[in-house]
């Protein structure tokens, strides 16, 4: 079994921002692969085809990560996401470091009532990290245990096979915090109104320009008839 | 200085050189392209060429989860392009970038940029042998005035007008905003093709190969159908006859109308029909139905995105926020309608009176149903800049005039961008500022399109 750790952390700014975790293998294992649970909170999802283009990995999405809607039209539960490494951990001498960047998008949140509240903290759970080891006759005879951090999801389609190991997360206290700026439903009253006037005097100010051409089109006809 | 001044004509190339030069960008920019996304986490393609390249793979590689659903699936081994989230297109434009999974991933940008190329050629033909030798507002100056060779004279005005037309075209294949969205993989230029084509075949006068053109390009995509308005005016009025509201009524219902709308319409029904046959209700769901009731509360140019995301519908309750009647009547879907439509087809009723008034026509539908839609997006605007170059020839205004509009049209993009990026990227809270520019927006583009109209001249 591999012996590592691994370190998650976030710098977010915006709607659109990167986890990146670094992990840190002292020994490895041929018949290992790493993997990294994000349970997602309904701020944040992933779009699982733009992970898809990410040549290091390969990932599975479950829950609603639907690409489109504000946090108050998808399901309250959020989505769960596994990315797994490409790189097999193989060289049992050497140490190895490599680290897993997923991109990750914040959905626009609940509006708030008033301008004093108009942004919202997102805390994200920290990933769980853990290896994936198959086709090694050490394992044969022991009794093979999901561990109970993976309990929950053990039974999603997809799911990698027995034996997992977990990996010690090594910044377990590290705050993985985002802050997105939220609508104001004070801003409603100047919205409607100002968007309907506006809309309503473009209209008339467009219909008038029109009708005047075509006054202007029809004139320069009977004009030249005349002639 | 005009845009026909001498100083600017003599050192317009040839326009196959146009060509050329233009094809060269834009397979550069492809390269590059592949060479930018295998290095760079920003990605120089477009997200939607990831769309539509994905399904292409899905319609190409069925499985028990990814079938065809139409009544005559069972004929065809085919997935369905709409397992792909957020495919909203007719599964035709899947089919095109088929060759995307047997050739290279990028088969579909030179697609895309093969469909400029021949929008040009289009285009430089119209000028030539319509749109110029109607007596447009051109200088004569640097025409050579020599009574003694009226050969020479007619070879120059030739000359001239070849100048003239390789300009102008130039204006569309030369424009960074037509190379970089087809070479990033939108699809717009296809639909501008089938638009143009369209108008090319009314502009010759064959009614029936325009018409199913038109069918054609509403299948692709709704909005061209506000243009059969505008042909049916034209059409009207070369078959109907006599005042009065019987000449009227007469304009509207002949046989020459009939048979566009009949033509038109079959071109329509026939592309849906086949499609639906395939791949079903989801077609016409992700195609259509979608946009009917769509609700985009990101932000965009229009300045209806806040309102949207402030009343958005919970998932949990279905409802929206209650409001009193009023309210309800300004953020109803009629209330953004039935303007949109009443000038985006009473334009076309109103200027769609000769073949030759069919340019302006259709650039004030698309401008005024682009800057009116809901949603609004940098691509959009495609649609109406692809017919200036065929405009510009029939505008009356100075100089100062034209660097005023065009300012103003980029400055008030640039404006909601600014802002824009600080709510995306930077995380700021500025959603009313957002929104007070989206107003901004809309106000300049109309001044604009103000201008346009009333600087429009006949023939």
């Amino acid at each position: 079994m591999p012996l590592a750790t691994f370190s998650s952390s976030l710098d977010a700014q915006g709607f659109h921002f990167t986890l990146s975790t670094i992990v840190n293998v002292s020994s490895r294992d041929d018949h290992c692969t790493f993997h990294l649970l994000l349970e997602l909170d309904p701020h944040v999802y992933a779009d699982q085809y733009e992970l898809a283009q990410r040549p290091e990995y390969t990932s599975l999405v479950w829950g609603d990560a639907d690409l489109e809607r504000p946090v108050s039209a998808v399901h309250p539960d959020g989505s769960v996401l596994l990315v797994t490494t490409h790189k097999h951990v193989t060289l049992r001498a050497q140490a190895t470091n490599f680290t897993v960047d997923v991109p990750l998008h914040a959905r626009y949140g609940r509006p708030t009532e008033t301008s004093g509240a108009a942004f919202h903290p997102i805390t994200l759970k920290h990933p769980i990290g853990f290896f994936a080891c198959i086709d090694d006759s050490k394992w044969v005879c022991r009794p093979i245990v999901v561990p109970e951090l993976l309990k929950p999801y053990a039974s999603y389609p997809g799911w990698p096979p027995l034996p997992l190991f977990l990996v010690k997360d090594s910044s377990p206290n590290e705050q993985l915090q985002l802050v997105i700026p939220v609508g104001v439903r004070e801003d409603l009253a100047w919205v409607d109104v100002g968007t309907a006037i506006t809309m309503t005097v473009m209209f008339f100010y467009l219909l008038f320009a029109s009708i005047r051409t075509a006054r202007r089109l029809a004139g320069n006809k009977s004009h030249a008839k005349t002639e | 200085m005009s845009l026909y001044s001498d100083h600017i004509l003599r050192h317009v190339p040839s326009f196959s050189r146009i060509l050329v030069a233009s094809s060269i960008l834009r397979i550069a920019l492809i390269i590059y392209s592949e060479w930018h996304d295998a290095h760079s986490i920003v990605k120089y393609t477009d997200v939607d060429y990831r769309v539509f390249s994905d399904a292409a793979r899905f319609m190409l590689h069925p499985s028990p989860d990814n079938r065809a659903e139409g009544p005559l699936a069972a004929y065809f081994n085919f997935g369905s392009p709409y397992t792909r989230a957020t495919y909203r297109y007719t599964p035709l434009l899947a089919v095109l970038l088929a060759p995307n999974e047997w050739v290279h991933p990028s088969f579909g940008k030179f697609l895309f940029a093969a469909a400029d190329i021949v929008a040009g050629v289009l285009m430089h033909n119209l000028l030539l042998s319509i749109v110029l030798p109607d007596g447009s507002r051109i200088p004569q100056k640097n025409v050579t005035e020599n009574a003694s060779s009226g050969a020479a004279d007619a070879k120059n005005r030739e000359e001239a007008l070849r100048r003239r037309a390789t300009f102008l075209v130039s204006l569309h294949l030369l424009n960074p905003l037509v190379f970089t969205i087809s070479t990033r993989g939108s699809s717009e230029s296809v639909l501008s093709l089938f638009v143009l084509a369209t108008l090319y075949y009314a502009l010759k006068g064959n009614w029936d190969l325009s018409a199913v053109l038109l069918g054609l390009s509403t299948h692709w995509k709704i909005y061209p159908f506000i243009y059969g308005v505008a042909c049916l005016g034209v059409i009207g009025r070369e078959h109907g006859a006599g005042g009065g509201l019987t000449g009227y009524l007469r304009s509207i219902l002949n046989r020459g109308t009939a048979r566009f709308g009949l033509i038109s319409g079959m071109t329509f029904l026939a592309c849906g029909v086949a499609m639906y046959a395939i791949w079903g209700q989801p077609f016409l769901e992700e195609s259509y139905l979608y946009h009917l009731h769509r609700l985009d509360h990101r932000h965009n140019f229009s300045p209806y995105f806040y309102l949207v995301y402030l009343t958005y519908p919970s998932a949990q309750d279905g409802l929206s926020l209650e409001a009193s009647s009023w309210k309800r009547l300004l953020r109803s879907p009629l209330t953004s309608f039935i303007p949109q439509m009443v000038l985006a087809l009473g334009t076309g009723l109103l200027f769609g009176r000769r073949k030759e008034d069919l340019v302006f026509t259709w650039t004030v539908q698309t401008f005024v149903f682009v800057v009116f839609n809901k949603v609004c997006t940098s691509q959009y605007f495609l649609w109406y800049t692809l017919f200036l170059p065929l405009l510009l020839p029939r505008l009356s205004m100075s100089g100062r005039r034209a660097l005023a509009y065009g300012a103003v049209w980029i400055g008030t993009q640039a404006l909601w961008l600014s802002e824009a990026y600080k709510l995306e990227f930077l995380g700021q809270n500025v959603f009313f500022g957002l929104w007070a520019r989206g107003l901004v927006y809309v106000v300049g583009n109309c001044w604009v399109l103000a201008g346009i109209i009333d600087s429009y001249t006949e023939s």
